[in-house]
């Protein structure tokens, strides 16, 4: 009785108009907000890096006077600027770091995560504190030591440091990957045969690949960015592109280049940007990994 | 739990060998090490609560496995 009660009723209410969703609107304004936190520093030094010297300091919003002169300026070894062998520079110091950081983290992480030793969470907690030591308090016992050891100017001497800071970020998301993995991967790989290096190599390593790209590119955006340490323990053959920004020598003496720099900075982060957009979507793959069974 | 707290003892594990390693340094070179020392007692205590904490929860996991 009460369903043929309810039926003419449902049959012919008028159609429900849908609800203005003010949850979403807020979550759309936030995400502008934060959107606009991030982007308007970067916006910034790319209109800034776009603008004649003579307007450096125009507060104008957007881009005016453009010229392409302060990249011209970056890249004068007339002026002093070395800036191509920055570049190179630092992808060396920040390729060889990660490639380091990497072959050493993934072993240690498949340890840490798969093999059974005592103390074993210890040592993570040691990474930790390794992790997070403050880094200027490295660099005048690094200047003495580097020094006596004659690699002061040298690579090495700011990749050892470089891999030291990286390593923890590469042990910690690595072995929470490898922890997340089934272990019956790697037991059918044992029963088919393999050793357990084999099955390391041909079964968990594969499987691990979206894990260790986000890695990768995490340590070689640490690396890149590195400043503290390249500021110190560089040379004028050396010195990464962080440290030559800092240094930099504009069109007229005594002034402080600030649309080179910009211009310097916009060149900097154009490498980042490209290696993120191209890779988002193995990033997302890699961080997300493991976080459900 | 367990794990959490081994965690902990290795974080305070590495403060106590930079406190232990200044100390030492600072004693050889004859400066005075009073403050890291204390320092360095201060995390080996924290250790060593921490590490009798961890032994009373697996006890009484233990004992609950057990019953």
């Amino acid at each position: 009785m009460a369903a043929t009660a309810t039926l003419p009723r449902t049959a012919t209410a008028p159609a429900r108009r849908k609800r203005f969703d003010w949850g979403q609107v807020r979550t759309y304004i936030s995400a502008l907000i934060i959107l606009v936190w991030c982007l308007l520093p970067a916006y910034w030094m790319i209109v800034t890096a776009f603008r004649d010297t003579a307007f450096t300091f125009d507060s104008s919003f957007w881009p005016t006077h453009v010229t392409w002169d302060n990249f011209a300026t970056v890249f004068d070894e007339s002026l002093g600027n070395h800036f191509g062998r920055n570049l190179l520079n630092s992808l060396i110091v920040a390729g060889v770091t990660t490639v380091v950081a990497l072959v050493v983290g993934v072993f240690a992480a498949y340890a840490l995560a798969r093999l059974n030793f005592r103390f074993k969470f210890a040592v993570m907690g040691f990474i930790l504190g390794a992790s997070m030591f403050p880094g200027v308090a490295l660099v005048t016992p690094l200047f003495q030591l580097f020094t006596n050891i004659g690699w002061m100017g040298s690579y090495q001497a700011m990749i050892i440091p470089d891999i030291s800071f990286t390593l923890p970020l590469t042990v910690y998301t690595l072995t929470s990957f490898f922890r997340e993995m089934p272990w019956e991967l790697e037991e059918s790989a044992r029963i088919d045969g393999c050793t357990q290096g084999q099955a390391f190599r041909k079964i968990i390593l594969p499987l691990a690949a979206p894990a260790t790209f986000t890695t990768a590119i995490l340590a070689f955006i640490g690396a890149w960015n590195e400043f503290l340490i390249a500021s110190q323990l560089s040379s004028d053959a050396t010195r990464p592109v962080t440290v030559a920004i800092a240094y930099f020598a504009g069109a007229q003496p005594h002034q402080e280049p600030y649309t080179a720099v910009m211009a310097a900075g916009t060149i900097v982060t154009v490498p980042l940007v490209i290696l993120v957009l191209v890779f988002q979507r193995k990033i997302v793959a890699g961080l997300t990994a493991g976080a459900v069974k | 739990m367990v794990e959490q707290f081994e965690i902990f003892v290795g974080f305070l594990g590495f403060w106590a060998l930079v406190l232990f390693v200044v100390t030492v340094w600072l004693e050889m070179t004859g400066q005075s090490a009073l403050w890291w020392a204390l320092g360095l007692a201060a995390v080996l205590a924290a250790m060593g609560g921490l590490w009798a904490l961890r032994r009373r929860v697996l006890r009484r996991h233990t004992d609950d496995a057990e019953q």
